[in-house]
């Protein structure tokens, strides 16, 4: 295969404790992804679908089986080293922005930059390009608070690249977005991943959305199954 | 960056978050700077005050070693020169002191030899100028300091008049001095030491002789002197007065003790805030990447920044605060135990290192749970809203353990026979701390009750507010805490000084036997009592004169008031705390003697053991044959009959009058009679009755507490703070509760409504709670605190009043702290607060 993978997870599963009822959402759940691929992640909700990213960003531990990024296997890791595996290698983005109220744009996106140690000189001059990617540069000094929530995705979308991760998880970022607004995101996004020859994993319940990916999968009863390519429209 | 400063950016959105929480960031600045500010003014207070006091020792007793005392009379003046040529000791000072009044003040009065002083080497008083020696050996001239000199409105070469033993010589300031601390010196006044002689009309006698000598010299000496001198160490003579003065600083310590924990609890609520509110934020950080450790040092090191800030603050209001309570403390001093002057305020570089240092170490220890707190703050993507609130629940069994654990090892050290101040001090702190880990748990329990009795009530919007007191417990808990360890404060330490107002006034009536009582007013010569007593004798309506002799005897514990009674039936006067069988008898027929209740408990004698004093024969041990309560001196008194007295210290001078009234005869009528027989030379004499005795006593003992008014004032602000901000916290985290109760269609009255009464109740938990840890308080501070501290014991009464206090207290602290968080709640926009998520 020209193409490494650059996610491969196998057999995991992801079991809920709840009111001592056990819920289990991820059964055995398998998933091999390339490096600089684009999939769209389809499913209803409460599918499991946020839980797969957590379990693929360290955020979340599987119970069982097997999770390997960028040839690093998560489940052998410390909670502190997962923590500076999440800070260099992922990139997140979320339908709630989840934006730092107190820091400016710039600041939001510098902040990734500052906590991965890059000089002073490279944190401007990367928050100013990756501001002027998103086509925010007349924005820099807003906060949050101030912006709309397209702009408000924009600069989510620039912080979570800022350090050109590998891997960028995208999780219904376009939900609180009207249809417009969510299109435009979108794109920006795809653009920016591609040129950076990142690997995107991208959520959503848009089928329009979901066309423009390398491949679709459905979380289905805690499995994937792929969604051959060829959509009826 | 524009403006871009040597912090990362993590810090600087801290910073933005501070700023844009102004209230929250004043809250916690308010708390930390109270807190230090209280440490910092008792301390200053009682350091100002303390040393003073011990620097008006030295600048009397100077870096001598060894001091030779005599009995009331003094010493004769040649043992002096013998110890100067017989014994070649070159070392040694003479002196002679003794009260007088100035303009209606009083000065201490120092006779001393110039030229002697520089043979032991005493600076203090400047007297080593050969200017001012000049100056001393003129007959009647005195030196004062500057200070002292402008107070009396005296210029250079002014003569003016001292009121002495019943006359009034002139007498010339012919220097001042400026002395390296002028608070030690202001009441002092010197001169010659024979012009002092002259003017305190004790030719030929020496109150006593200071010495710097070696372990040698000392053997020598102590070969050598006659049998009624005493050699003592000067060192224990200080300390054994240094000691009173200590007692009743502690009292304050244990309540700036007290003030620090409320304020602790309120930095614990305010940094907890601050956490819980950024939990978002903080969660999106450790979705980035941002590690535990690094969130933890992050919320640390906001609480330092601010606890330095807040603490400098702190020090500056403690200052002055200081300079208020200095002067409280110093009446106090002056009132219960000797003249003492301390207008200047000694800024202590250690009081307030401590205050700083202890501003920073509390809001470090409170803030250390918030940070971990926030240090276990899951990524925003696996965050649930009501974890929290759930994790505090599942830790209340821990805390109660916890606390009840606290409690008990509290109550033990309570409890130790003869255990440390210090350990009173631990046990006063444990059984707050104890206290406020089991309050949260109590209020689930009272609100749960609270709901049961409404129940058949059709009260909505009380059924939610109580509710929301139970599902906010993490808020709630500690708003209770905080309340009810401030009211507990007050209800303690009323306790406390009612317990102790009402012991006094009981063992006034027992202690004032007599109807009128004689002293002279500032000196007069020995024999003038006397003949007032047979002046007094076959008047009308008097039934009997007693004389007393209250004097500064030497004892193997140092200096010890001694008081000799003529009495004739021994329970009259000397309420008993405890004695041998057929005390009474032994004591009139001077087979033993009493002591007084502080002397018995710290230095551990009683009934049965022996004391040693100094007599004129020299020392002489003296079988105890009872202890009885005495509230007049923490220092320690020995009673005996003036038979005794007489017969081992030679001395048969009198310091007061007791008259006893016919049976039917009014006091005022007793008053005039004794008045009209002193006649003329009644201006020398303050003949006051039962009654005004116990006036005065009792408002001096008023006087004395103000201070502990302050305190507790102070206590209840910080409390009304730590109230407010706790609410605050409840309404910002409701924030979306509040909008949909809006948007369910509550009128803004309603959420007020609804607020008022939630705080309310927090107020009524708080004032029920704050009793039965108010009477554990009063129990550690009478029995532990002022038992250890003093050796009295007090009877423990109960003041209803201060109970209804309490309870208004902290309802009104309550429902003030209540009013703003209603006001922002009632006033939330719904769409605004429902937009947020
Ligand atoms: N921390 C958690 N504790 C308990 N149950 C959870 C937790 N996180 C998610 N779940 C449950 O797991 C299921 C899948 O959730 P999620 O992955 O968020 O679904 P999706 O993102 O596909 O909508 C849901 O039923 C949800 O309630
Ligand atoms: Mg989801």
């Amino acid at each position: 295969m020209a193409r490494s993978e650059y996610i491969l997870l196998d057999d995991v599963h992801r079991t809920y404790q709840e009111a001592g009822r056990s819920h289990a959402v991820l059964k055995g759940l398998s998933l091999a992804m390339n490096s600089g691929e684009i999939i769209a992640l389809l499913g209803r909700s409460g599918s499991g679908k946020s839980t797969l990213l957590n379990v693929i960003s360290g955020i979340d531990k599987p119970d069982q089986g097997q999770v390997v990024v960028n040839g690093i296997d998560l489940t052998a890791l410390s909670e502190r080293e997962l923590t500076l595996f999440r800070r260099e290698h992922i990139g997140f983005i979320y339908q709630f922005f989840n934006l730092i109220p107190t820091l400016t744009a710039r600041e939001n996106i510098a902040l990734v930059l500052e906590l991965n140690g890059y000089s002073p000189t490279a944190v401007r001059e990367i928050s100013q390009t990756m501001l002027a990617a998103v086509d925010l540069s007349q924005a820099a000094d807003r906060f949050p608070d101030r912006m709309s929530g397209g702009e408000q995705q924009r600069v989510a979308i620039a912080r979570a690249l800022a350090h050109s991760p590998g891997l960028v998880l995208a999780d219904e970022l376009t939900g609180t977005l009207d249809a417009e607004t969510g299109q435009l995101v979108l794109k920006l996004l795809q653009k920016l991943v591609s040129d950076q020859g990142g690997t995107l994993l991208l959520v959503t319940h848009s089928l329009a959305v979901a066309k423009t990916a390398d491949r679709v999968l459905t979380l289905e009863d805690g499995q994937l199954a792929e969604q051959e390519g060829s959509f009826a429209w | 960056m524009p403006g871009s400063l040597p912090i990362s950016l993590l810090q600087r959105s801290s910073l933005r978050f501070m700023a844009h929480h102004k209230r929250q960031s004043w809250l916690t600045f308010t708390g930390i700077m109270l807190g230090v500010t209280m440490v910092v003014a008792v301390d200053l207070a009682n350091s100002s005050a303390r040393r003073a006091f011990a620097l008006s020792l030295t600048s009397v007793a100077g870096n001598v070693t060894h001091q030779i005392v005599g009995g009331p009379l003094g010493i004769d003046e040649h043992v002096y020169s013998r110890i100067r040529t017989e014994l070649a000791i070159r070392n040694s000072a003479p002196m002679v002191t003794g009260v007088v009044r100035i303009k209606g003040q009083n000065f201490r009065l120092i006779g001393s030899d110039p030229i002697s002083e520089a043979t032991i080497g005493r600076h203090v008083l400047g007297l080593h100028r050969g200017e001012l020696k000049e100056a001393l050996l003129n007959p009647n001239a005195v030196v004062l300091s500057e200070r002292g000199a402008n107070r009396l409105e005296l210029s250079l070469n002014q003569t003016f008049s001292l009121q002495v033993t019943g006359r009034e010589p002139e007498v010339k300031l012919v220097a001042t001095f400026a002395a390296d601390n002028p608070a030690a010196t202001e009441g002092l006044i010197f001169t010659d030491i024979a012009n002092a002689q002259t003017l305190l009309q004790r030719w030929g006698r020496l109150d006593r002789i200071d010495l710097v000598i070696d372990r040698d010299d000392q053997l020598r000496l102590e070969a050598w002197l006659p049998d009624e001198l005493k050699l003592v160490e000067s060192d224990s003579r200080n300390q054994s007065m240094q000691q009173m003065s200590d007692a009743f600083h502690i009292n304050l310590t244990a309540m700036s003790l007290l003030a620090l924990l409320v304020a602790t609890l309120l930095i614990y609520n305010t940094m907890t805030l601050s956490v819980i509110q950024r939990r978002r934020t903080l969660g999106i950080y450790r979705t980035l990447g941002v590690s535990r450790g690094e969130i933890f040092n992050l919320v640390l090191s906001e609480s330092l920044a601010l606890a330095v800030i807040a603490s400098a603050a702190g020090l500056v209001a403690g200052l002055l605060l200081g300079q208020l309570l200095v002067q409280l403390v110093t009446r106090t001093i002056n009132d219960l135990y000797f003249s003492l002057h301390v207008s200047a305020f000694l800024i202590d570089p250690w009081s307030l290192l401590k205050g700083f240092s202890l501003g920073i170490v509390m809001t470090l220890i409170s803030a250390f749970l918030p940070a971990w707190e926030a240090n276990r703050t899951e990524p925003i993507a696996v965050q649930q809203r009501s974890a929290l609130e759930e994790q505090w629940r599942s830790r209340l069994p821990f805390f109660v353990t916890v606390g009840l654990v606290f409690l008990l090892l509290g109550m033990l050290l309570v409890n130790r026979e003869h255990g440390s101040l210090l350990e009173g001090f631990a046990a006063l702190t444990m059984i707050v701390m104890g206290f406020c880990l089991v309050i949260p748990s109590i209020v689930v329990v009272l609100s749960r009750a609270t709901i049961l009795v409404i129940a058949p009530l059709p009260y909505q919007i009380v059924r939610i507010a109580i509710r929301g007191i139970s599902s906010g417990i993490s808020r709630t808990g500690l708003a209770v805490a905080a309340l009810t360890v401030a009211v507990s404060v007050t209800v303690g330490v009323g306790i406390m000084v009612g317990s102790f107002r009402h012991t006094v006034a009981v063992w006034l009536d027992q202690a004032l036997v007599g109807d009128v009582y004689i002293s002279p007013t500032g000196l007069v010569s020995d024999d003038a009592l006397r003949r007032v007593k047979q002046q007094l004798t076959g008047v009308d309506g008097i039934k009997h004169v007693v004389g007393s002799r209250v004097l500064n005897a030497e004892s193997e514990f140092g200096p010890l008031r001694l008081m000799a009674r003529t009495l004739t039936d021994v329970d009259t006067g000397m309420p008993m705390k405890e004695a041998v069988p057929g005390a009474e008898q032994l004591f009139l027929e001077g087979q033993g003697v009493l002591v007084s209740e502080p002397l018995a408990y710290h230095r551990q004698r009683g009934p049965g053991d022996t004391i040693s004093l100094h007599t004129s024969e020299g020392p002489r041990q003296f079988p105890i044959v009872g202890v009885y309560f005495d509230y007049t001196s923490s220092q320690g008194m020995v009673v005996m009959q003036h038979e005794l007295y007489r017969h081992w210290w030679s001395d048969d001078s009198l310091t007061g009058l007791t008259v006893v009234g016919k049976q039917g005869v009014t006091a005022d009528k007793l008053l005039s009679e004794t008045r009209r027989a002193i006649g003329l030379d009644l201006e020398h004499f303050t003949v006051i009755s039962n009654g005004e005795i116990r006036q005065v006593a009792l408002s001096v003992f008023d006087r004395t507490f103000v201070i502990t008014d302050v305190m507790r004032l102070l206590a209840i602000l910080v409390a009304a703070v730590s109230v407010l901000s706790a609410l605050i916290a409840l309404q910002l985290e409701r924030t979306r509760e509040f909008g949909i109760l809006r948007a369910t269609g509550m009128t803004p009255g309603q959420i007020r409504l609804m607020i008022i009464v939630q705080t309310l109740l927090i107020g009524l938990f708080a004032g029920l709670l704050a009793i039965p840890l108010g009477l554990l308080m009063a129990e550690v501070l009478i029995e532990v605190i002022n038992r250890r501290a003093f050796g009295w014991s007090m009877q423990q009464t109960l003041p209803v009043d201060v109970l209804i206090q309490a309870m208004v207290l902290a309802l009104g602290s309550a429902f003030l702290a209540g009013l703003y968080p209603a006001h922002k709640a009632a006033t939330i926009s719904p769409s605004m607060a429902l937009r947020e998520e």
